[in-house]
C-alpha cells in the first residue's frame, strides 16, 4: 500500500516530478559526456603515441633514459638489427620489433633553419611497428637510402613542399659537423605535434652512416600482444625482457615515456568527482525542494495517516521511495540522453579543423575530435543518480516524520 | 461500564510568551455505546479535547483513562497502537487520501491490523455498500461529492470495528440534508455496532441530534445534558 501510495503520489504533479527528474537527468548526461570526451581525447592520444613515437615496449642502453630528449649518441643499442630480431624471434608476446636511431638536427632552407630531431628509421621493419607509412600527406614513406620524410609543421616553418631540398645538419658520435642536402621525398601529417611539429625521417642505414654509428640504434620498439592500456600487463613483460636483456639495457613501457603527458588521467578523474559533486548538489536541492513543497502540502494527510496509525518509519520508507522513483526516472533519462551524446560525439565527433586552423594542439589528439563509448559508467552513472536521489530523500522524510498528528490536524 | 473516564483535565499552548490555557479543569465519564456531543463556540476546547482522548495529543495536567487504562502512562508506540486497535477518526474536511481509491481508504486500517485480503475485501464492500456507496467504490476522493466523501471518512473510521469513534465536526463542510443524512448514518451504526461516538459541534441541529450534549466555554464545562426526544 506505501508503494502504492509512494507511486501516485509522485505522479501527483506530474510537471513537477518532470522537471525535478530532468534537472537530475541533463546533470548525469553531463557525467556522461564528459567522460565520454576524456576517455576520447585519451585513447586518441594513446592511439596517436604507439602509431608515430613509441610502441607499447621500448628497450634503450642503460643510463640514457633520462636524458633521451638530448639525443645521447654515446651509448647506443651496437648491433641493433640482431638484437631487434632475437626479440621478435624470442619473446611470444612480442608481435614486432623495429630500431630507430634519434639524433639532433638543424634543418636549413633557402628562407628558414630550424632545430628538430631526425630518426632513422628501418624501411622493412618500422611499418610492422608503427603506421607511419599511412600518414604521407605528400609523396612517399622512405623506401630507400637518400629519401627523407619530413613533418608537415616543419616543412610549412621551413617554407618548403615536396621535391624542395633542405640541408640536414647533425654532429656525429665522433663530434664531426655533418651537413648533406636531401630533397624531400614525402611529407608526413599525423596527429602528433612531437612528430609534425620537429621531425624528420631518413632511413636506418642513412642515419648510421651519417652518425658514424655503424649497426647501432638509440632504442628498440617493441609491439606486443595486449591492450596498451592495460599497463600492469605490460610492466609485466618489461620486468621479464629487462631481466633476460640484463644490467646493459632497460625496458620502459609506452606510459613510463609519456607519463607527464598522461597525467591528465589523472586530472580526467579529479574532473568526474567534481562533475560527480554537482550532479549531487542538483540532485540535493531538486529532490529535497520537491519533496518538501510535498510535505508542506500534505501536512493533513500525513498527520491523518499518522492518527490512523502509521509509524513515523511507514511515513519516511513512504517519503524514500518517492524519492528514489524521482531519482530512478531522473536516472533513466539522464542515461538515455547521455547515450545519445555519446553516439553523436563517438560517430559524428567534432571537427575543429577549421575553428583551429594552424594551431597545433599541444597534445596527440586528433582535430577531429571524437567521443568513446563506455557503457559501463553509464551504469555507474545510473546508479549514482538514482541512489543519491533516495538517500537525499532522508533529509525532508526526516521532516515528514517530525509532524506530530494533533498540529499536522490543525493546520487542515 | 465507562470508556473513557477524564478527571480535571487541564491543556495549556504556549506561543512564543503567549501562554493559551485551552482547557481548564474537565471532568466527564463516557458509557460505551454513547452518542454524545461535544458542542461550544470556537477556541472552547472542543478540539483539543477529542484531541486528548483520540491519543493525539497529550494533556497538561490531569488523567484521561480508558477502560481503566491511563492513556498518559503509555509510550509513544503504545498510543499509536492503541488508536490504530481501538480509535476511529472523522474529520470536518474528511482527510481522505486523495490517491487513494474509497476502497483502499478505507482498506488502510485493515493493513495496518494485517488482516488477510480476502477477508479485507469482504468486510469493506459490506461496508461501502451499507453506507450507500455501492457504486463509488473504486472512485478517488475528488470524483465524490463531499457528502460521499464523509461517508468513506464514516466507514474508514468504522471499518476495524473500533471502540471509540471521534468527530471532529463532521457535518461542518457539508450542506444540512447531506449533514442530516451523515449524522443519521453515524447514529444507524452508533446503534448496531455499539460503537461510543464522541463528535463535537457548534451546529444546533447536530447538538440536538445527540443523545447526550456536553457544552464547553472557554475550556470548562458549562452544562452537560441528556437530550430526551
Amino acid at each position: 500500500m506505501l508503494f502504492k501510495m509512494a507511486i501516485r503520489n509522485v505522479f501527483r504533479h506530474t510537471r513537477r516530478t518532470i522537471i525535478t527528474a530532468v534537472a537530475i537527468g541533463v546533470g548525469l548526461m553531463f557525467m556522461i559526456m564528459i567522460d565520454s570526451m576524456f576517455e576520447g581525447v585519451e585513447n586518441q592520444s594513446i592511439r596517436n603515441i604507439l602509431e608515430t613515437d613509441n610502441s607499447e615496449l621500448v628497450v634503450y642502453p642503460a643510463g640514457v633514459f633520462e636524458d633521451r630528449f638530448l639525443f645521447p649518441l654515446e651509448t647506443l643499442i651496437e648491433d641493433a638489427a640482431a638484437m631487434s630480431t632475437r626479440l621478435e624471434g624470442e619473446y611470444d608476446e612480442v608481435i614486432s620489433a623495429t630500431p630507430r636511431l634519434r639524433f639532433a638536427v638543424f634543418a636549413i632552407a633557402p628562407e628558414a633553419e630550424l632545430f628538430g630531431f631526425g630518426m632513422g628509421i628501418d624501411p622493412e621493419t618500422d611499418p610492422k611497428v608503427f603506421d607511419l607509412q599511412n600518414k604521407i600527406e605528400e609523396g612517399r614513406f622512405l623506401e630507400r637510402e637518400g629519401d627523407l620524410v619530413i613533418g608537415a609543421g616543419l616543412a610549412k616553418e621551413l617554407k618548403l613542399e615536396l621535391g624542395d631540398y633542405v640541408l640536414i645538419q647533425t654532429k656525429s658520435r665522433r663530434g664531426v659537423m655533418d651537413v648533406r642536402e636531401y630533397e624531400i621525398t614525402g611529407i608526413l601529417n599525423t596527429s602528433n605535434p612531437v612528430i609534425n611539429s620537429n621531425a624528420v625521417l631518413i632511413t636506418l642505414s642513412d642515419a648510421q652512416v651519417i652518425l658514424e654509428a655503424p649497426a647501432a640504434a638509440s632504442e628498440i620498439n617493441l609491439h606486443v600482444k595486449g591492450k596498451p592500456k592495460d599497463t600492469e600487463q605490460l610492466d609485466v613483460y618489461a620486468d621479464k625482457i629487462g631481466k633476460d636483456l640484463g644490467a646493459g639495457f632497460e625496458t620502459y613501457t609506452w606510459l613510463d615515456l609519456n607519463a607527464g603527458l598522461f597525467e591528465i588521467a589523472g586530472q580526467k578523474q579529479s574532473v568526474g568527482y567534481l562533475i560527480a559533486l554537482i550532479v549531487i548538489v542538483i540532485a540535493l536541492v531538486g529532490i529535497v525542494n520537491t519533496m518538501l513543497l510535498s510535505i508542506y502540502e500534505r501536512i493533513p494527510e500525513l498527520g491523518t495517516m499518522r492518527a490512523m496509525g502509521f509509524s513515523k518509519g511507514n511515513i519516511r520508507w513512504m517519503m524514500v521511495m518517492e524519492g528514489s522513483v524521482i531519482g530512478f526516472l531522473g536516472g533513466l533519462f539522464g542515461v538515455i540522453l547521455g547515450l545519445i551524446v555519446v553516439i553523436l560525439l563517438t560517430e559524428i565527433g567534432m571537427d575543429f579543423t577549421s575553428l583551429m586552423g594552424d594551431f597545433e594542439m599541444p597534445m596527440p589528439i586528433d582535430l577531429h575530435y571524437r567521443g568513446e563509448y563506455n557503457f559501463g559508467y553509464m551504469v555507474f552513472t545510473f546508479f549514482l543518480g538514482w541512489i543519491i536521489s533516495t538517500v537525499i530523500t532522508l533529509i525532508p522524510a526526516r521532516k515528514a516524520t517530525r509532524i506530530e498528528p494533533s498540529q499536522a490536524l490543525r493546520s487542515t | 461500564m465507562a470508556l473513557l473516564t477524564i478527571k480535571d483535565l487541564f491543556k495549556d499552548y504556549k506561543t512564543g510568551k503567549v501562554i493559551t490555557k485551552a482547557l481548564r479543569g474537565i471532568d466527564l465519564v463516557i458509557e460505551e455505546g454513547e452518542f454524545l456531543s461535544i458542542a461550544g463556540p470556537s477556541g472552547s476546547g472542543k478540539t483539543t479535547l477529542l484531541n486528548i482522548m483520540g491519543c493525539l495529543d497529550t494533556p497538561t495536567s490531569g488523567t484521561v483513562s480508558m477502560n481503566g487504562t491511563n492513556l498518559d502512562d503509555l509510550k509513544k508506540k503504545a498510543r499509536a497502537n492503541l488508536r490504530k486497535d481501538s480509535i476511529g477518526f472523522v474529520f470536518q474536511s474528511f482527510n481522505l487520501i486523495p490517491v487513494l481509491t474509497a476502497f483502499e481508504n478505507v482498506e488502510i486500517p485493515l493493513i495496518l491490523l494485517n488482516w488477510s485480503k480476502q477477508k479485507r475485501k469482504e468486510v469493506i464492500e459490506n461496508l461501502l455498500i451499507e453506507v450507500g456507496l455501492k457504486e463509488y467504490i473504486h472512485r478517488r476522493p475528488l470524483a465524490m461529492s463531499g457528502g460521499q466523501q464523509q461517508r468513506v471518512a464514516i466507514a474508514r473510521a468504522l471499518v476495524k470495528e473500533p471502540r471509540l469513534v471521534l468527530a471532529d465536526e463532521p457535518t461542518a463542510n457539508l450542506d444540512s440534508t447531506t449533514g442530516m443524512e451523515t449524522l443519521k448514518l453515524m447514529k444507524e451504526l452508533n446503534e448496531k455496532m455499539n460503537t461510543t461516538f464522541v463528535f463535537s459541534t457548534h451546529d444546533k441541529m447536530v447538538m440536538d441530534f445527540a443523545h447526550r450534549l456536553v457544552l464547553l466555554k472557554d475550556g470548562k464545562i458549562a452544562s452537560d445534558t441528556t437530550n430526551r426526544k
